[in-house]
Parts: structure tokens; C-alpha cells; sequence
């Protein structure tokens, strides 16, 4: 037991002796809180419209202002024609150009149905989807006010809208739904990376062959090794929550003890799979890009950006072995919707099984290696 | 010369001999290619969705059947009451629930017009508006289908659209440029730095700067094979996208690899300083990682359009050289610009490698004359 206490005096020694790592873990956390959260959203702002008006007549100056005047759309410039048009598209300076065709107001007598063109940059494709709806429902206003005008009672128009309400983010605050996000891949940089960085660095400098013929028992230089990062990695996480909460004003509906039972748990599981990725490879470089593989396929597929259940099938199975797909679900459920005990228990145990099975894997690994 | 080629020689064999590295570094493209084409998707497939049916009559089992049709939406509850509502929803289940009012067919004959509640779990606020989004779509198409007597004689309106670019709308043309920039951060700055600092830290760059090798030729003969293989690694990914997605460059393939090299180039110099700053491998990838690998994924316009951050951001960025690279690859492999449209960016993006290549030099002819004395 002195022996363990003494190893890991040791260990925050070598922590503190090397003052960049120090500083960086406090600021890292500050850093991706600060500059992370607000900057990941997919909120769309106002699009680049360009208009050719083959028509100019005041139907269609009305149809233009009407599209200026919403909150989806920002007018830019007014091609010629097609080929002005596609130029624009080429060059990024729209997202989308509407050609009014010069029987426009014509059509709208109601002789002929007047077709408007619209030529949307697809490249993202979410947006060009969102850019065509928006479009259509500004000119199914448009065309419904000149309805109205018509003198045709709306009765006669049967239609049903839809009234949305927003539960536990009212504001479609992206923030709130970041913030857990970027907590997690903070336990992942340091539970992981770091963690790992620093055991194989013994192996690739040769002392761990030093510490082997000591009386020092393996278990005692593991756990010796896995302590000090476990602590560091709930600090920050209670240094990342607090920066946002001050900075973000988010809110947290749950249980925080609930919230750091889960977060440990996962770091515990994180540590594992640290410790298990060490007995695979030889050197730090080595480490450090197997490490990086995982994660980003682990990141990825959480459903920190989109969510997991739109993927297809074999995605889904996957992450039942995906640690950080539990921790994500948990994070947000117990955060923002203040999920208690029995909505998680099952994630939770899924994830404690989990983080039993890379440590069994690390152990098996170590075992190996000896 | 003979001496740098042989130095040159010693750096691919250390390369080579490093399979599980190599492996990876291979590995790490083909994963993310295969995860950002078909796992990762910004829109809704099968969504969970919960629906109160109060009025139970035509007009609301029409509406939940085009519902259930629809690719976007799966119901998984029918619930009874108001209250179950925040139960489900804590549980995690279900995206959004449908609440058809009780008197929906009386008020749509009586009235013409009818509402229909929807209560989306605003935690996913990406996933909510997209819900509200295509469940008010399914509603105006059953409203058309109402309508369609009653508007003739009228004004009617019919836009059509034309997608440029990606027709099918797949959402893969986005990412495919920005795995070949994180790819490049990965192999050509933070390798290349990792490998420099190892060098220090176990005293071999002293025995290099001793050598009768001149520390140009050390810079250079360590970097040359990172050059190689990021571009042999550039056209893997293309190959695969090309193979797997169907991905052409509709550009100019000679320009893409001409702006990939600078890109290279960029991220070699900018692994050569970060190596004359820091001493300890650990720090060089922390460094890396913070300014280099985070904000190219992140801030740059890869996955998270600019112009969606506040406007700080976009200022912020115009010194990010992943963002440059972003915006001349795209429209060169997407949109199949040329090198017309492209020209100022390269210009930014060439002029920033200079001035990393020229603050690198210096900075290692500084340690040099270091270590002389």
C-alpha cells in the first residue's frame, strides 16, 4: 500500500514537472467550452438569393419583396440569365437564384399555372433541402394571400397547419445541445490520450523494464498510472461544466451526482480501453495514432453530432459497444431533460458491463505481454 | 548529395518498418469514408414518434398513415393521455409526439381550417426542427390533396427546382474534402512533428546536427517521405471515393493534387516549427491537436458551414489554413471550378505556407546555433 502511495507521488510529481501539460489541462477545457460549444450548430442563417425577374411586373416585385422581407433569405445580385445565374452558383456568391419567367403575372389570371425555376447549390445537401422548403413556403403564402385577394372565401380552402411546441429547450439553443458533447470528448483527450500517452512513454523509454525488476507489482504501477488521470479527467469535467454554466447559462435539470456517477464510470471505461490500446503497441507514435482511430469512429458514431438513430442498422449495433453513445444518451437525458435513476439504469449498466470488459481486456493484455 | 540520399533512405526505411503506423494512417481514411458515407446523416430515416390520437376519426388515421409511410418517421407509441407525454420523452424513446385535438374533422368542415400539435424534445434541437419540418410537410401535402378541387379558376403557383452539383443530394460530396484535409493535418503536421520532437527527446537530432549532414538536408530529408505519403495517401482517398460513392473530381485532377501539395507543404512547415518549440512529444501533440487538428475539423466549414457561427468566427478563421484548403477543394472536386475561381485562395493559402515555411527556418537555425556553442 506505501508502495502504491509512493508511486503515485510519483506520478503527479511528473504531472506537475512538466508545466505546458499543466497548463494546457485547465485551459484545454476553458478553450473547447469557450470556443467549441457556441460554434457547432447547424442553425441555418439567411441564404444568398439571386433573383432574375424575366417578368418585372409588380406581381412579381411583390413575390421578390416578400422573399427579401423574410428571415430565411438575403437578395444578392440579379443574373441576366441561366448562364449569369450558374456563374453565381460556381463561384459560391449564391445559394440559390429563382428565375421569374416573363409570364408570370400573366399566369396568374389564372389561364395558365405561371412555373417559377429554382436553381439551389446542392453540395450541402441538408441546406439545399431546407433552402427549397423555405422557398416553396414564402410563395405558397405568396399564393395564398392572392387567393384571399381573389374574393375566395378560405372556407372553400381546407388545409390543416401544424403548431410546434420545443420541450426542454425552448430555444433550439444549440449550445445545450453541444455542451455535453464537447464535455465527453473532453474525458476522452484526457482519459484516453494523455492516460495513454504517458504509459507507453515507460515502455518506449525503456524505464518500464527498470520498474519490472523492482518490487513493485504490476497491478500497483497500473493502478498507480490509471489514479492520477481518473482524478484529473473529473476535474476537468467539473471545470468544463462550470465554464458552462457561467458562460452559457445552461441548464442542468438532473441529478449531478447522477451525472458524475455516469461520467466516472465512463472514464473508468476509457481507461481501459487506454490501458488495453498500450499492450498493442510499441512506441507513442504508434499509440497515439490507433488511439485516434478509435476515437474518431467512436466520436462519430455516438450521435454527438446527428443523431444515432437515423443510422442504418449496422451503425445502431454498433454502438451497443460503444461507450461513448451511452454517455452521450445519458449526458443529454439527465442535462436537459432531468432524467432520473430508472431512465438510465439500463444505459448505465450497459455501460459499467462495458467498462468491465476493456479493463478485462487490458488485463488479459498486460498479462500477455509479461 | 549521396550522403542526403542516403539520410532520405534511413526515413522511408523507419516509415516502413512501422506497419502498424502505416496501417493506420491508411485505415484512418478508409474509416472515415465509410462512416461520414453512410453512418453519419444530417437528416431524419426512421424517426421515433409518438402520436395522442383524441379525434380518432378519418381525417387523423389518414394523416397517421402518412405518417407511418413516410421514410422519415417510425410510430412507436400511441399514448393515452397529456401526461405521458414528459414520461416518454425522459425515457429517451421518441423524437416528437403528434397531438390530434379532439374535434379535428367537426373544425376542418365547420371551419375550413384545423391545427395539429406537435411537441418535439427541443434536446436535439437539429433533430426537432427537422421534425416540425417534415411532419408540417406531410400535413401541406394532405392539405394539396384537399385543395385540389377547389383551386381551379384560381392562381395557382408552381415552382420547380433544379439541384446543381449533387441532383441525388447525397450528403457525402460535403465530407469527402474534408477527410483529405484531416487526413493531410494528421500525416503531414502531426507526424512530422512527432517524429522531429522524438528525435530530440532521445538525443539522436544532436548526433543528426554533428553530423556532416547540413541541417537543411536533416529538415528535408525528414520531411520528404511525410510529402510522399500524404499525396499517395490524397489519391487512395480519392480512388476509394471514386469506387465506393461514386465520387468523380469535376475538376481539374492536376490542380487538385497541385493544391493538395501546397497543402502539404503548409502542414510540413507548420510541423517543423511546432517541433522547434516544444521538447517533449507529448506537447507537440497537444499543440497539434489544439490548433491545427480541433479547429480544421470543427471551425473550418468541414462538417459545420462558417456561416451558421457567429461572425467572430469567420474572422477567426481567415487565418486557419484548413479553411482556405476547404474552400479552393470543394469547388474544384464538387462543383468542378477551376483554377479562375480558386485563385485568391491559393494565394492566402500559399502565402501563409511561406510565411510558416520562413519562421520555421529560422527558428531551427536559431536551436542550431544553440547547440553550437
Amino acid at each position: 500500500m506505501r508502495r502504491l502511495l509512493f508511486l503515485l507521488k510519483k506520478e503527479f510529481r511528473q504531472i506537475v514537472r512538466n508545466p505546458f501539460m499543466l497548463r494546457a489541462i485547465i485551459m484545454v477545457p476553458l478553450l473547447q467550452m469557450l470556443i467549441l460549444v457556441p460554434a457547432i450548430t447547424f442553425e441555418i442563417k439567411r441564404l444568398d438569393l439571386a433573383v432574375t425577374d424575366n417578368d418585372r411586373s409588380s406581381a412579381s416585385r411583390e413575390l421578390i419583396s416578400k422573399l427579401a422581407g423574410s428571415t430565411f433569405f438575403k437578395t444578392t445580385a440579379a443574373p441576366m440569365n441561366i448562364a449569369g445565374a450558374e456563374e453565381l452558383l460556381l463561384s459560391g456568391d449564391a445559394d440559390l437564384v429563382l428565375i421569374i419567367p416573363n409570364d408570370f403575372s400573366e399566369g396568374l389570371s389564372g389561364m395558365t399555372k405561371p412555373r417559377l425555376q429554382v436553381l439551389v447549390d446542392a453540395v450541402n445537401a441538408t441546406q439545399a433541402m431546407l433552402a427549397w422548403s423555405y422557398l416553396t413556403s414564402v410563395v405558397r403564402d405568396y399564393n395564398m394571400d392572392l387567393v384571399m385577394a381573389t374574393g375566395a372565401a378560405p372556407a372553400t380552402i381546407p388545409g390543416i397547419t401544424t403548431s410546434p411546441r420545443y420541450w426542454y429547450n425552448p430555444t433550439l439553443n444549440y449550445k445545450h445541445f453541444m455542451l455535453p458533447g464537447v464535455l465527453v470528448i473532453l474525458i476522452i483527450a484526457i482519459g484516453l490520450m494523455l492516460a495513454g500517452l504517458n504509459l507507453v512513454k515507460e515502455l518506449e523509454t525503456g524505464t518500464l523494464e527498470q520498474i519490472n525488476v523492482t518490487p513493485i507489482r504490476k497491478w500497483e504501477l497500473i493502478i498507480s498510472k490509471v489514479i492520477p488521470f481518473f482524478i484529473l479527467g473529473l476535474l476537468d469535467l467539473a471545470l468544463g461544466l462550470t465554464v458552462g454554466w457561467i458562460a452559457f447559462n445552461i441548464p442542468f435539470e438532473g441529478s449531478i451526482l447522477l451525472f458524475f456517477a455516469c461520467s466516472a464510470i465512463f472514464l473508468v471505461a476509457v481507461l481501459g480501453m487506454a490501458l488495453f490500446f498500450s499492450t498493442l503497441v510499441s512506441n507513442r507514435q504508434q499509440y497515439l495514432f490507433v488511439a485516434f482511430f478509435f476515437t474518431m469512429i467512436f466520436v462519430l458514431m455516438s450521435g454527438i453530432f446527428t443523431p444515432s438513430e437515423s443510422m442504418p442498422r449496422w451503425a445502431q449495433q454498433f454502438n451497443w459497444v460503444n461507450p461513448v453513445a451511452y454517455l452521450m444518451r445519458i449526458n443529454r437525458m439527465v442535462m436537459l431533460k432531468g432524467a432520473g435513476f430508472s431512465d438510465i439504469a439500463r444505459d448505465m449498466g450497459i455501460l459499467s458491463v462495458l467498462a468491465m470488459g476493456f479493463i478485462s481486456l487490458a488485463i488479459r493484455g498486460y498479462r500477455k505481454r509479461a | 548529395m549521396k550522403r542526403f540520399m542516403a539520410f532520405v533512405r534511413k526515413e522511408f526505411l523507419h516509415i516502413f518498418r512501422d506497419v502498424r503506423t502505416l496501417v493506420i494512417l491508411f485505415g484512418i481514411p478508409a474509416s472515415q469514408l465509410l462512416i461520414f458515407g453512410y453512418a453519419v446523416r444530417t437528416d431524419l430515416k426512421n424517426a421515433s414518434i409518438a402520436v395522442l390520437d383524441n379525434a380518432r376519426d378519418n381525417v387523423s388515421n389518414d394523416l397517421i398513415h402518412k405518417l407511418e409511410a413516410s421514410d422519415f418517421f417510425t410510430i412507436s407509441n400511441r399514448l393515452d393521455s397529456y401526461d405521458e407525454i414528459d414520461a416518454t420523452f425522459k425515457k429517451g424513446k421518441i423524437k416528437a409526439v403528434v397531438i390530434f385535438p379532439e374535434d379535428l374533422s367537426a373544425t376542418l368542415t365547420r371551419e375550413g381550417h384545423a391545427t395539429v400539435s406537435i411537441i418535439a424534445d427541443a434536446s436535439e434541437p437539429n433533430t426537432a426542427s427537422l421534425v416540425t419540418g417534415y411532419t408540417s410537410g406531410i400535413m401541406n401535402d394532405y392539405s394539396a390533396t384537399l385543395t385540389k378541387q377547389a383551386t381551379s379558376g384560381l392562381p395557382v403557383i408552381i415552382p420547380e427546382v433544379r439541384m446543381y452539383f449533387n441532383p441525388n443530394l447525397e450528403s457525402h460530396f460535403m465530407f469527402v474534402p474534408g477527410i483529405i484535409t484531416l487526413v493531410l493535418i494528421l500525416l503531414s503536421a502531426l507526424l512530422t512533428s512527432v517524429s522531429i520532437v522524438r528525435e530530440k527527446e532521445f538525443g539522436t537530432m544532436e548526433v543528426l546536427l554533428v553530423s556532416p549532414l547540413k541541417p537543411w538536408q536533416i529538415i528535408v530529408g525528414k520531411v520528404a517521405p511525410y510529402f510522399f505519403l500524404s499525396l499517395f495517401n490524397v489519391i487512395i482517398i480519392l480512388l476509394m471515393a471514386w469506387f465506393v460513392f461514386k465520387l468523380p473530381v469535376r475538376g481539374s485532377i492536376a490542380l487538385l493534387i497541385a493544391e493538395c501539395m501546397l497543402y502539404i507543404l503548409m502542414g510540413l512547415s507548420f510541423g517543423i516549427l511546432i517541433s522547434t518549440i516544444v521538447d517533449k512529444m507529448e506537447n507537440a501533440i497537444i499543440i497539434t491537436f489544439m490548433v491545427l487538428l480541433l479547429p480544421g475539423l470543427l471551425l473550418s466549414g468541414f462538417i459545420f458551414p462558417i456561416e451558421n457561427m457567429p461572425k467572430i468566427y469567420d474572422y477567426v478563421s481567415m487565418i486557419m489554413p484548413p479553411r482556405w484548403f476547404i474552400e479552393i477543394i470543394r469547388p474544384i472536386m464538387i462543383k468542378g471550378a477551376g483554377f479562375a475561381y480558386v485563385w485568391k485562395e491559393t494565394l492566402i493559402l500559399a502565402g501563409m505556407t511561406l510565411f510558416l515555411i520562413v519562421l520555421s527556418a529560422r527558428k531551427f537555425k536559431v536551436r542550431l546555433e544553440e547547440t553550437a556553442r
